[in-house]
């Protein structure tokens, strides 16, 4: 074999000098790029070095608690090393029914949460339906009502006794009957609620795919004389498979990981899934936390995770077969749905009225109760506004506010930079490093898998002894939320890069750009809407995260959500609801105003 | 097994009668401690002047942020110069705090860890970390002293069987636990809390095994089980349930005042747990910890946080308001949670909570 140097003559390439080999026996020329020290290599160690960090510190705690005798102890306090964790999750006769019904609750909340998302997803990103833009808006408004409201406010309505939904169908059907005819104590209402409440993340994380998705297969599938719908099932959803995969493994961790709902709604039947056995290890008020047992059963949803994970490393292994953004300039062809225009937009403005205006209601109504009373003509005659004045007579309420936004706003850029890095190397580094790719698209899922009080006490343990000053402070509750969130964000953008071919970064960076300009002037755009997406999504969910910040709250760092649930035990529900009620307006501001950018810059695009 | 039971050995009762003495004494400014040291009791005096020249106390526990603003108005006006500072939040979180960062050798800067109950600062116990005050006896005269002078009760938390006045008369209420498991309350009309503490305390007195035969009997009637006292009440001033059981006896008086639907039984044996408050060894005040404990488990004290939480020791020498008065006039027998006993609740909670599904 020859190979010939170029480096002395000086011929550079972006990510390293090149060489070029010829092979005497296959005349080939082959050129290989020897990477040297740049801006990209920092990245990628800077971004592998980060989140290696955020994810395995938790991850070590949780396999160490995993194995340790921690009844009466603390994790670190245990000097017993044991199986005994696992033997206890394994034997206990009530393993088999909490596997099985998160199992039925999995699979009941996901066959309705992920169809309808991606439904919407498809009518308002690919079709014409009217008032497209406000669906839009109003759909996300779900993500913005904290869990225990909405299980408090779908109490209100579907409880088989005082249930308004319940009352008035009774009242219609003159029924005598006492109760019922709807239960959401069971199975079905758990993953009713459970459902509707995945739709508006599933509907970001799949939207953005929509709207980036060059229609020309879709126009050459109609002029080959498809339907619509054939068109949809053999062309749209398989290009849709990454983002759908994604999604669909993401999802089935939150659900098994979700714990307002089962709690709430299962456990008052004696439902428990998994994540109300983790709940309860940990909450059960019978001296400290069982870790060892909440870490056990973490060890097992982190391993159903990795199981998921190879299966969709398997299922997208061509992942360039999913590019539909090319250099090729194209405009996403709207569908005309004829006859069905108004069926579908009837679907739409169903999903927003139960999802959004029934439960907002619920907890308005709750706000101007002195006590939680379902709607009744005896409570109506009680009603008051008084709540919406005293609350600001709690001078914490505004700290709890500023905290609450500054945070969000932290956690949700330090997430979307770290996602957006980590998508990047996963999906470009793929073919050149894959094993690195691999790793990074592995642990950035992990902490899904992690519970929330095990990533907030491995925090306490690490920074407690820290010589940088973040524990107490606001910056150490963004941390464990950027660890959190970084799954969701990872697999969005991830399912985005996907779809956008590397042509495009390559032709930027032979015209010279730097790596960095590449990926700020070129990629970043592309991604935007996902971006955005994921910026709402995580600061919203930042707003409302409870678990992590109940470990980590200082008075200086109180945030609304801790205020919330502390209002709540206190008996006072109506204040509780009133800051419900602001911080969803809020979050629904937030929500509109970042839409309202996203509609602008796609206009201008356009 | 130890096991304290008080029985009813209650003054008579006295109705108004009392809460216009408590209130009198309240606004007369005639301050119990100011009494005592008028009387020579000198040690309060000192321990004042300590507090006084420390400044502040901080305090991390359950108890709304608002009511300690409220108690700092009679602070200041009976004892000026100390500062409460308080951090709002549920015991176990704090506790595993106070723990991890005593363990990196970062104290904690708290005072006076506050809990609901006993058993959640039993970690603190097991690792001695709280100091002792025999002060509290001593000096304040307080009867409510657990664990080698380590705590001061802050106030009770009777838990009763609660019923909804609207689908449930006074006659038709249960007068007893078994009555819980009669037909008649099948089908969702009862609701539990999920951590089954009143079970489990009566398990001290009845024994483990009875008082679990009486748990299946109950979840055979298919009750709601949630968790929190503040959701079991909820659901019975909405009028989810008939019956509630694993509230308390303040917050039912709490939401019959605001127009509620409800009352509640004082049952035979009546569980009443002990919401404590401990000073730690690392307190950077403690001398106003110690100081503002005490004072706060006297009559006068009493009587503040009776006005400013509706909360207070509801048996027991310092007992005072509603909740006080009905078991006074009732006379039940009351099995108290003491530091005698959260071993034994704790441990008949564990096994009461497997009937639930838990896994251990």
């Amino acid at each position: 074999m020859l190979r010939l140097c170029l480096s002395k003559t000086g011929v550079r390439l972006p990510g390293g000098r090149m060489t070029v080999a010829v092979d005497s026996r296959n005349p080939v020329v082959r050129i290989r790029t020897r990477p040297q020290f740049s801006t990209r290599s920092l990245a990628l160690i800077l971004t592998t070095g980060i989140v290696s960090y955020l994810v395995l510190v938790p991850l070590v705690m949780l396999l160490y608690a995993s194995v340790k005798s921690t009844e009466d102890k603390l994790p670190f306090e245990s000097t017993v090393t044991t199986l005994g964790n696992y033997v206890a999750v394994f034997t206990s006769p009530a393993t088999l029914p909490i596997f099985l019904d998160t199992f039925i609750f999995t699979v009941g909340s996901l066959a309705l949460g992920l169809p309808a998302a991606i439904l919407l997803a498809w009518l308002l990103e690919r079709t014409a339906i009217p008032a497209r833009a406000w669906i839009a808006s109003l759909i996300l408004v779900p993500m913005t009502i904290p869990s225990l409201l909405s299980a408090i406010a779908w109490i209100q309505l579907l409880d088989p006794r005082i249930g308004l939904v319940n009352v008035i169908f009774r009242g219609a059907t003159r029924s005598s009957s006492d109760t019922g005819p709807f239960d959401i104590y069971t199975l079905t209402g758990m993953c009713f609620v459970q459902g509707l409440r995945l739709v508006p993340s599933a509907y970001l994380m799949i939207a953005a795919s929509f709207r980036a998705m060059d229609p020309s297969l879709e126009e050459q599938s109609a002029m080959a004389g498809q339907n619509v719908a054939r068109t949809t099932l053999r062309v749209t959803l398989p290009i849709m498979r990454p983002a759908l995969l994604a999604a669909l493994i993401y999802f089935i961790i939150v659900v098994i990981e979700s714990f307002d709902i089962p709690g709430l709604l299962g456990f008052s039947a004696r439902i428990r899934v998994l994540s109300t056995a983790i709940y309860w290890a940990t909450h059960s008020e019978v001296g400290l936390p069982d870790y060892g047992l909440a870490s056990a059963l973490g060890a097992i949803i982190l391993v159903v995770a990795l199981i998921l994970m190879w299966i969709y490393r398997r299922l997208t292994l061509h992942q360039e077969r999913f590019a539909t953004v090319t250099g090729k300039g194209y405009r996403p062809r709207q569908v005309n749905l004829g006859a069905w225009t108004m069926p579908a937009a009837v679907f739409c403005w169903v999903y927003v009225f139960m999802a959004v205006l029934l439960p907002f209601a619920m907890l308005v109504w709750t706000s101007i109760q002195p006590f939680y009373a379902p709607p009744s003509a005896e409570s109506l005659r009680r009603a008051t506004l008084e709540g919406y004045l005293n609350i600001w007579q709690d001078g914490s309420v505004v700290r709890a506010l500023s905290n609450t936004l500054v945070l969000a706003l932290v956690t949700s850029v330090a997430t979307i930079l770290l996602a957006l890095l980590v998508s990047w190397f996963v999906v470009r580094q793929r073919p050149t490093g894959a094993s690195m790719a691999n790793y990074l698209a592995t642990v950035s899922f992990l902490p899904q898998c992690v519970p929330s009080i095990v990533i907030g006490l491995a925090l306490i343990f690490v920074y407690v002894r820290f010589p940088i000053p973040i524990y107490g402070t606001l910056w150490i509750i963004a941390l464990a939320m950027t660890t959190r969130y970084l799954a969701f964000s990872s697999r969005a953008t991830t399912a985005s890069l996907i779809q956008v071919h590397g042509e495009l970064e390559e032709a930027s960076q032979m015209a010279g750009a730097p790596w960095m300009r590449t990926l700020r002037r070129i990629t970043m755009p592309l991604l935007a809407p996902a971006m955005i997406n994921v910026f709402l999504w995580v600061a919203v969910h930042a707003m409302q995260e409870l678990s992590m910040a109940l470990m980590l709250y200082t008075p200086d760092t109180v945030v609304i959500s801790t205020m919330i649930w502390s209002m709540w035990q206190n008996g006072r529900t109506a204040d509780a609801s009133v800051l419900g009620v602001v911080l969803i307006l809020l979050s629904a501001l937030l929500l509109l105003g970042a839409q309202a950018i996203a509609s602008r810059r796609s206009a201008r695009h356009s | 097994m130890s096991i304290v039971i008080i029985r009813s050995i209650m003054r008579r009762p006295r109705g108004l009668v009392c809460i216009v003495c408590s209130l009198t004494l309240l606004l007369s400014g005639g301050a119990y401690a100011q009494d005592k040291t008028k009387s020579g009791n000198e040690a309060i005096t000192q321990l004042y002047n300590a507090a006084k020249k420390e400044g502040t106390v901080i305090i991390w526990g359950p108890t709304d942020a608002i009511i300690y603003q409220r108690m700092q108005a009679y602070l200041d006006k009976q004892y000026p110069g100390i500062k409460i500072q308080h951090f709002e939040s549920i015991p176990e979180p704090l506790v595993q705090r106070i723990i991890a960062e005593s363990q990196a050798g970062k104290p904690a800067p708290v005072d006076i860890i506050q809990s609901g109950s006993l058993r959640a600062l039993r970690p603190l116990i097991d690792r001695d970390m709280l100091a002792t005050f025999p002060g509290w006896e001593k000096d304040f005269g307080l009867d409510a002293v657990y664990a080698n002078q380590r705590f001061v009760g802050a106030y009770n938390l009777t838990l009763p069987i609660a019923y909804n006045t609207k689908s449930v008369t006074a006659q038709e209420a249960p007068k007893n636990w078994e009555e819980l498991a009669e037909p008649k309350w099948k089908g969702r009309k009862i609701i539990i809390e999920a951590r089954l503490v009143p079970f489990a305390m009566l398990g001290t007195e009845w024994g483990k095994g009875k008082a679990a035969e009486l748990v299946k009997k109950i979840l055979a009637q298919q009750p709601l089980v949630v968790q929190g006292g503040t959701t079991v009440a909820n659901a019975l001033a909405g009028g989810q349930v008939s019956i509630a059981v694993g509230t308390y006896a303040y917050t039912i008086e709490r939401l019959k005042k605001q127009g509620a639907a409800v009352d509640w039984v004082p049952v035979s044996p009546l569980p009443v747990l002990t919401s404590a408050e401990g000073v730690l060894k690392t307190a950077p005040h403690p001398n106003a910890a110690r100081f503002f404990a005490g004072w706060m488990g006297t009559p006068e004290g009493q009587n503040i946080r009776y006005a400013t939480q509706g909360q207070a020791m509801e048996v027991g020498r310092n007992a005072i308001g509603n909740v006080a008065e009905r078991i006074r006039s009732e006379k039940p027998s009351v099995i108290l949670e003491t530091d005698k006993t959260f071993a034994s609740i704790l441990e008949i909670q564990r096994e009461l909570g497997k009937l639930l599904g838990a896994l251990r």
